[in-house]
């Protein structure tokens, strides 16, 4: 039942990062939730974590 | 979910978007997502995020001009849940940690350790469950006080602007859920404060026993559902308005079709005993103990999972081939 249901949800994860926004920023999207919190941490920016499904 | 600490990554992960708006410390300042048995999108409004990243940007320069910083708690990936582990050791295909497999391994292995009660069923309330409801567009502020609800008598009324749940700033449903979901089923307190025209408010907002308890159609949405017992051992799809009206139906009226019994598995004891009481594949189920009103197939299989009791029956009025069958289906453990 378990299998069914993953495959019917077919859910996917993605994690990502957002920088402060300012003027010419660009949005940079990262998929490696650890590398993005060390980005975050040495740029001292905030992060936006996004996990999201698809079905 | 491969990997992520789910003592920081802590969100409703029953649902299919989520946001976190956090420190690289792991505090998370906010949550955006959310949804209802009616939409997984209808609480959701790009303007409130937009203001939420807008506001959470100064939340972040304050955090940090403080100089306050967050201890790590212990982290608990979902691989190093027991019960998880163990069925990675068997099923080497599972590829993909989907976010409810996190809601399911919490909960298997709270009932593994003896820990686990039926209350413990009832998710992150929406914040309707205090008689709260927010305003889409501005999360912020209360749309509308349910007359005679446990928000109504703490004070609160329609424009306020809440400000915090027991001294945390929140900004969002989800934010004021996960106070709610730390306030057990038998009842309790959340201290609230909130702004009206200029004025700074706070209240208790007392929350009575069963306050948190989910209807079957409120349940229905979350995909955790399916693993919940008792479980009827069959399930199905909703009949088109097309095929209703060739049998006969209003296109209001429930009818699933039954697609799968279920003979495999953990649980094949379920689907065994369901063609042994007589049903079978391609009949279609109308009605279940007399309740016909059920919106979808998931609202029955909410119903059955919320209401039924092992070792009774339920009478299923089912379909076959045009003519009435009724069945008595066992309701297993």
């Amino acid at each position: 039942m378990r299998s069914r249901l993953a495959l019917a949800a077919s859910l996917l994860a993605f994690l990502a990062v957002r920088p402060a926004v300012g003027d010419g920023d660009d949005f940079h999207w990262r998929t490696d939730l650890a590398a993005a919190r060390e980005e975050a941490r040495t740029s001292g920016k905030p992060l936006l974590v996004v996990f999201r499904c698809e079905s | 979910m491969r990997g992520v600490d789910l003592n920081t990554f802590e969100f409703d992960w029953d649902l299919t978007f989520a946001a976190l708006l956090m420190n690289a410390d792991g505090t998370v300042y906010h949550r955006f997502g959310g949804r209802d048995h009616d939409s997984a999108d209808g609480r959701l409004r790009m303007e409130a995020l937009t203001r939420l990243l807008v506001d959470g940007l100064e939340e972040d320069r304050a955090y940090r001009a403080a100089g306050k910083s967050r201890t790590a708690p212990k982290a608990r990936p979902i691989e190093e849940i027991p019960v998880f582990a163990a069925r990675l050791l068997k099923n080497k295909e599972v590829s993909c940690y989907h976010c409810h497999m996190a809601t399911e391994a919490v909960r298997e292995q709270s009932q593994a350790d003896g820990k686990w009660t039926p209350d413990d069923r009832w998710l992150w309330p929406l914040p309707d469950k205090a008689g709260l409801r927010m305003d889409p567009a501005n999360p912020a502020i209360v749309k509308e006080v349910v007359a005679g609800s446990a928000a109504a008598k703490a004070g609160l009324a329609a424009g306020d602007r809440l400000v915090s749940v027991n001294g945390t700033s929140v900004r969002t449903e989800p934010d004021v859920q996960w106070f709610l979901n730390r306030v057990p089923a038998g009842g309790g307190v959340l201290e609230v404060a909130w702004e009206r025209g200029g004025e700074k408010k706070t209240s208790t907002i007392v929350l009575e026993p069963g306050w948190k308890a989910a209807t079957p159609l409120e349940y229905s949405w979350r995909p955790a559902m399916w693993l919940l017992k008792p479980d009827p051992g069959l399930g199905g799809s909703d009949l088109g308005a097309d095929e209703k009206k060739n049998i006969g139906l209003a296109p209001g009226a429930f009818a699933m079709r039954i697609d799968y019994l279920i003979e495999w598995g953990e649980r094949a004891g379920t689907g065994q005993s369901a063609r042994k009481a007589g049903v079978r594949k391609g009949d279609v189920l109308l009605s279940a103990d007399g309740v016909a009103d059920f919106r979808s197939h998931l609202h029955f299989q909410a119903w059955f999972r919320l209401t039924r009791e092992p070792g009774k029956s339920a009478v299923l009025q089912l379909l076959r081939d045009g003519k009435p069958v009724s069945v008595d289906l066992p309701v297993l453990p």
